[in-house]
């Protein structure tokens, strides 16, 4: 019988409204900073909320690379000329996370080295634009447009940059996308498929056509949204922002205490609406903890999905407190979408590196807002960050479409 | 639109699709395809040329043979 491995998290990278590198993305975490800005409507709508990544121009992004042969440089500046914003933001975080783990001097060989993205409609904003172009004359279609409409140009781009030839592919599990991307990594680490996997995931600017959407289904935050969990939460604020994980297992050359990936857990409701289920939730984290071998007692902190949503946090406070209890041994919680708004399949991988980040500099980032009295009384998080002697951590992360889904890690 | 500003936007092209080309080494008798640009990268140029001077000719009616000089009255013709 196959060997199962135990999975380490050894390089991170980020790219969102409140910092656009790990060490930047950490000080703002501890600060509480929220990156939502108002933006004005599209056509003559209402002011929308949103949270922002900036924009990289290709040198930035390269720089991400650290110190690289010129010829290298060249054919990654070639790679990535006319690639789109948020693919761009992508390769910058995945370049992050891969010198992060030291991947540049290590030497693993490429064909152990492969790549997860995790989402979907990755491409939407191009597609748009193409249309556009279309429109006025088929011969104004770009021709990279068929590379580049597709999802799986990510995965192209990114192994064309970091020298990834293993096993690559797209991942997609709507907002639970990161936590389904991190397990289908692990899986080929854990199992030997591979040394070394890369997670990524960005997420591109909304459509007119899916702001609408998501404006018409009641799901996005209309007028000055409030937090996650706060009586005034009225939808989620769209964000971009880019991230990007590197898993090995354990025991490696160089790895000095990484994080470790104790398990994952994921499953369907069955049901295509977007009505959420406390079955389902209280399920994906026991389970999760049953898979790691953990008690919901020695878990410290939840890292919430926390969308924003009226129903779906509601929910989602039931679930965690159905699973760990509400008193004093009860794990302290918060959501990293109320400080970088909801990067939908770009999400739950922003927040396994939040997840991480606090885990090994041992604090918890700030809860704004007070938790609505009408919600069972979890351990939100205060204010301001504490410094926490944190061990056990469990990160959660559903979507439309009935995915439930829980990460447990550990230092 | 006039010669110059086709050349200017043809070169401004190649630079966007083609950063690693030498744009100075552009000359009327020379083909994309002697600058070191490939097939995808050819179709590419004359794509967003087209669409900003206003030429409509189908990309695939152009061949790797056509020089510069052979693109820029083409697209000067059908601006």
């Amino acid at each position: 019988m196959t060997q199962l491995h135990e999975v380490v998290v050894t390089g991170l990278g980020v790219v969102t409204a409140i910092g656009d590198d790990v060490d930047s993305f950490t000080d703002a975490l501890r600060r509480g900073h929220q990156g939502i800005t108002e933006r004005p409507g599209h056509d003559g709508q209402a002011p929308v909320h949103v949270a922002a990544a900036p924009i990289l121009d290709i040198g930035q992004v390269l720089d991400r690379m650290g110190p690289t042969p010129t010829a290298d440089r060249a054919r990654a500046a070639r790679v990535l000329a006319g690639v789109s914003v948020s693919l761009r933001r992508a390769v910058a975080a995945a370049c992050e996370a891969w010198r992060g783990a030291g991947l540049a001097e290590r030497g693993v060989p490429h064909e152990r080295s492969g790549i997860v993205v995790g989402g979907t409609n990755l491409t939407l904003d191009h597609f748009t634009t193409a249309q556009i172009a279309a429109q006025r004359s088929p011969n104004y279609v770009r021709p990279t447009t068929a590379l580049r409409v597709l999802d799986t140009d990510h995965v192209g781009v990114i192994s064309h940059v970091l020298p990834i030839h293993g096993e690559g592919l797209v991942a997609g599990g709507a907002s639970a996308s990161g936590n389904l991307a991190v397990a289908t990594a692990a899986r080929m680490v854990a199992l030997g498929d591979l040394d070394v996997c890369l997670v990524v995931a960005s997420s591109p600017e909304l459509t007119a056509v899916e702001a609408a959407a998501y404006r018409n289904i009641g799901a996005l935050a209309v007028g000055p949204p409030g937090a996650p969990f706060t009586a005034a939460r009225c939808g989620f604020v769209p964000a971009t922002a880019a991230a990007a994980v590197v898993l090995e297992r354990a025991g490696g050359p160089g790895q000095a205490e990484p994080v470790r990936l104790r398990s994952w857990f994921a499953a369907l409701d069955g049901n295509s609406f977007a009505n959420p289920s406390l079955a389902g939730e209280v399920a994906a984290m026991r389970s999760a903890l049953e898979r790691a071998g953990v008690r919901p007692g020695d878990v410290d902190y939840v890292n919430a999905h926390g969308s924003g949503s009226l129903v779906g946090d509601e929910t989602e406070a039931q679930a965690i407190a159905t699973v760990f209890g509400t008193g004093d041994g009860a794990p302290v919680v918060n959501a990293t979408k109320a400080l970088v708004g909801h990067a939908l399949g770009a999400a739950g991988l922003v927040e396994l590196v939040a997840t991480v980040v606090q885990l090994a500099s041992g604090f918890v980032h700030p809860h704004p807002g007070e938790p609505d009295p009408a919600l069972p009384p979890c351990r939100f998080a205060g204010p301001t960050a504490r410094p926490a002697g944190l061990r056990v951590a469990v990160t959660n992360g559903f979507g439309f479409g009935g995915f439930n889904s829980a990460l447990v890690l550990s230092r | 639109m006039d010669h110059q500003r086709v050349l200017d936007t043809l070169t401004e092209s190649v630079r966007l699709v083609a950063p690693d080309v030498d744009i100075t080494e552009l000359a009327p008798e020379l083909t994309l395809s002697d600058l070191g640009c490939n097939s995808i990268d050819r179709a590419e140029i004359v794509s967003i040329t087209m669409e900003a001077v206003g030429a409509d000719i189908p990309i695939s009616a152009l061949h790797k043979g056509s020089t510069i000089g052979e693109l820029v009255r083409l697209f000067v013709q059908h601006s």
